[in-house]
């Protein structure tokens, strides 16, 4: 069995190393001056080379040449480490032998000379999986160990090791590789092995592998396996199940358009031809968080994409507002959450997309109020209007006993504008009458969103009609906003004993009033059982 | 228990194409990789395939294998010497059962040349068991192949996933999972299409619905109870909610079952309706969705997945039911 591409290529020495320049120029300056400490801890973030770099320094520490620029890769010692088989590297897999069991045992044998080379090396690899214990029996050892031995500590959660071992070693920070380095290093190694790629191929390879060498020549060895003569950007896409940015163009144009049926068409015939949800979600974010760059700040220079991209986005941003955009995005982020959660991608999605469509078709929606039908609705009691028409007449100056009048009446008004319009109703709850004048009542809104709505013309006619009924005259409406009080009148709902509810609890499961407590808005009722 | 035919067609593998030409590749170019990655979703056929494979690398007698021969038969048994399969225990993958691995992965094989372990479900590994599998994973002994399956790589230590071959296994098409259930299990041809589309292109959820009527049932009684709630006032729903019952995974499943209705109805308003998954009840639904209208059905699925999502974060049984109940649009007077 032939190795894969990221063990047969692993660089051998420090030039083979690619975007870690700072690591490696600090190291072989310790080694050419002689002064190598230790302990050392490499950190970063996967496929970016610590254990490489960790298994190259063991090299260069113990390499026989007398060259300055080590390893050689030709001595005993290189070439024994390079085969796996120098007794002096020992390489520990601390996820594995993560116990104190096993760190004892390595105390035990750390005191024992090399048995070939000048320094013992020994790599603690996935180091942030050792037990706390673990890792206070290695404290002592790591601050002062035997002269001939090397640590080189590594791992990909440096937050996990505590600080009493960290301040023991020297540590280097592993950054992730850039993409044009990648990009160099596979073709490369894509010629060395006869591996034909499109140059194209080869920068999506490195994008997808996100500063990773090795999950760049995973990918790299899965496309050659394909067998195709050449790998192209179409394989490489059609293999990780990436989208191309007109087809996310596309689905971003059917979802302002509001065309949904064609939309989860859409999806659905991206999916069958080999779409991969998640990943479509991603891309489709992605698109959308450039719209919203473009709508915010029209910087076309931080975006890395071609003209006439832009030019879309740019399109497509003046359709919807701001705020919309941002909805939009912030919908789609929570689907990436609910699609770990479980629920099928593909319905996650089109629900996701559903959503957005209610959002985008909110305000029409508003527009047409409910129709309640009017059985439903108490008729407005006829006592309360009795003592409006015998009202004196009105004098200029504003009227107190009116505005009591209308403050006393208000549940009534309310029930009999709730037999013509519920949300108007609704709209009044949050609202006190403020003056009486002759001709003109004042209201005071808490909301202003709610003094808009029932400024409409349709509601504010409704209104209108209410009052005059009840003040017996004409009358017209003044909305304004008021700070709201502490506590806002509350309407009449069915006496808490008919309630369908409390009617079941009381004769299904035999519960009792035991008393009546008034919440805003509403009566809460606390039941008790027998 | 299955007998043997069963076995041979419970592990067709069903779509994937796309995966096997590379595998077979793979295997032909001897440019094998040590360790392989399938993710997607349950039922979409990762084990299937992982064991398929297997016998592409055991099977001496042909490539594509044989499907005859005692290698492939004894890894179709899952009793071939070279083949271990890993599962959870107690719902996760264990460090011990790592490191058992640990010692078999050094083992020369039996009879074949590889030594092939199948590590199902690797999501459900416990932290210190997905990091004790690292170093293996990257260096292993020269004839050991690890092939791992897992519903998503976000699940995984991106440390594992790096460390693989990773093939995302897609959605299969309705058409070709019907034809299979047609073939393979003489299922008629309209039930056949109904289960197709229920399965949301994972062959394996098909199958459950065969070998498990139970479950076929049950849904269509959700969905009777489903449009029963819609048209039940208050009292009538807190009443059928009472009788319920306190069994939560049944809850939730009832639940998938009333978001695919809703969701089915929302299509339905909106003119799609031949993306319907639940096509036995179109009518039903059809009249249930235009009575109700689009605003409410909206309403109604986002109370659905929020109770869903909340019964997923441990949230009370009995309240999350009743709170639905009292929340749930419908098209009675009072509600």
């Amino acid at each position: 069995m032939s190795q894969v591409l990221y063990r047969k290529w692993r660089s051998r020495n420090f030039d083979e190393l690619i975007g870690q320049d700072h690591v490696v120029r600090t190291l072989k300056n310790a080694i050419k001056s002689g002064k190598i400490a230790h302990a050392y801890l490499f950190a970063g973030p996967r496929g970016t080379g610590k254990t490489t770099t960790a298994r190259i320094l063991a090299k260069a520490v113990n390499c026989l040449s007398t060259d300055q620029d080590k390893p050689c890769n030709r001595c005993e010692i290189c070439t024994a480490i390079n085969e796996g088989r120098c007794l002096d590297l020992i390489e520990i897999d601390a996820a594995s032998n993560r116990g104190i069991d096993e760190i004892r045992d390595l105390r035990e044998k750390v005191g024992f000379m090399p048995t070939q080379a000048r320094y013992k090396v020994y790599v603690i690899d996935e180091v942030h999986m050792l037990t706390p214990e673990a890792f206070n029996a290695l404290l002592k050892t790591l601050e002062e160990p035997p002269p001939h031995v090397i640590f080189v500590l590594a791992t990909t959660a440096p937050d996990r090791i505590p600080p009493t071992v960290l301040s023991r070693c020297q540590r280097f920070d592993f950054r992730r590789i850039p993409a044009k380095d990648i990009v160099e290093r596979l073709s490369y190694i894509a010629s060395q092995e006869g591996i034909s790629v499109e140059p194209e191929a080869l920068s999506f390879i490195a994008h997808q592998a996100m500063g990773s060498m090795r999950d760049a020549l995973s990918l790299l060895d899965q496309l050659r396996a394909f067998g195709e003569e050449k790998i192209t950007l179409e394989l490489a896409r059609a293999i990780t199940g990436a989208i191309s940015q007109e087809t996310i163009a596309e689905l971003v144009g059917l979802l302002v358009r509001g065309q949904t049926a064609e939309l989860i068409a859409y999806l659905d015939e991206l999916i069958e031809r080999g779409a991969e949800p998640k990943q479509l979600l991603q891309e489709l974010i992605n698109y959308l968080r450039n719209i919203l760059l473009i709508k915010v700040s029209g910087d076309k220079a931080s975006l890395d994409l071609p003209q006439e991209a832009i030019e879309r986005m740019k399109d497509y941003s003046a359709l919807l507002p701001t705020g919309q955009w941002i909805k939009i995005i912030r919908l789609l982020s929570r689907t990436a959450l609910e699609m770990r959660g479980g629920l099928s991608p593909q319905l996650a999605l089109e629900m996701a997309f559903l959503e957005i469509m209610e959002a985008a078709s909110a305000p029409q929606a508003q527009e047409t109020p409910q129709q309640s039908p009017p059985k439903e609705a108490p008729q407005p009691p006829k006592e309360a209007i009795q003592p409006a028409q015998e009202a004196p007449p009105a004098p200029q100056q504003p009227k107190a006993e009116e505005l009591a009048l209308l403050r006393a009446q208000w549940a009534n008004l309310l029930a009999a504008i709730r037999s013509v319009d519920k949300a108007l109703e609704a709209l009044l709850r949050d609202c006190e009458p403020v003056s009486v004048l002759e001709n003109t009542v004042t209201l005071g809104f808490y909301y202003p969103l709610h003094r808009e709505k029932a400024e409409e013309d349709k509601r504010r006619r409704t209104l209108e009609e209410a009052l005059s009924k009840l003040l017996g005259r004409p009358i017209r409406v003044k909305c304004v906003v008021i700070p709201k009080k502490k506590a806002q009148p509350t309407t009449p709902k069915l006496p808490p004993a008919e309630d369908p509810v409390v009617k079941v609890a009381v004769e299904k499961l035999g519960a009792r009033i035991v008393g009546i407590r008034q919440e805003k808005g509403g009566e809460h009722v606390q039941k008790e059982s027998p | 228990m299955l007998s043997l035919n069963n076995w041979r067609a419970v592990c067709e593998v069903i779509g994937h194409e796309w995966v096997l030409k590379l595998l077979e590749n793979a295997v032909r170019k001897g440019v094998l990789s040590h360790s392989y990655l399938f993710t997607g979703p349950d039922g979409v056929g990762k084990r299937t395939l992982a064991l398929e494979f297997a016998r592409y690398l055991c099977c001496r007698v042909s490539l594509p294998p044989c499907g005859s021969c005692r290698d492939c038969q004894e890894i179709l048994g899952r009793t071939h010497p070279d083949l271990k399969l890993l599962e959870p225990e107690n719902g996760s993958i264990k460090i011990e059962q790592i490191r058992e691995l640990h010692r078999e992965a050094f083992l020369a094989p039996h009879r074949s040349p590889y030594r092939i372990f199948i590590i199902s479900d690797m999501d459900k590994a416990t932290p210190e068991a997905a990091n004790s599998l690292l170093k293996i994973l990257e260096e292993p002994p020269l004839h050991s192949i690890f092939l791992l399956t897992a519903t998503s790589p976000e699940l995984l230590l991106p440390t594992i996933v790096s460390r693989c071959q990773v093939f995302n296994l897609r959605p299969v098409p309705e058409s070709q999972i019907q034809e299979f259930l047609e073939k393979n299990w003489g299922v008629e041809s309209y039930k056949a299409n109904i289960l197709a589309r229920l399965s949301e292109g994972c062959p394996g959820k098909a199958i459950r619905f065969i070998q498990e009527e139970e479950l076929f049932k049950r849904r269509e009684e959700d969905l009777e109870a489903f449009f029963y709630i819609l048209k039940s006032d208050t009292v009538a729903r807190l009443e059928w909610a009472g009788e319920f019952g306190k069994d939560e995974e049944r809850l939730k499943e009832m639940l998938n079952w009333w978001i695919l209705a809703a969701r089915d109805m929302l299509l339905i308003l909106e003119g799609a309706r031949e993306k319907v998954v639940n096509a036995d009840c179109l009518g039903k639904l059809e009249a249930t969705a235009v009575k109700l209208g689009k605003e409410k059905t909206r309403m109604g699925l986002k109370e659905l997945r929020s109770i869903l999502a909340a019964l997923h974060r441990n949230a009370n049984l009995r309240l999350a039911l009743d709170v639905l109940m009292l929340k749930l649009p419908g098209f009675s007077q009072e509600v």
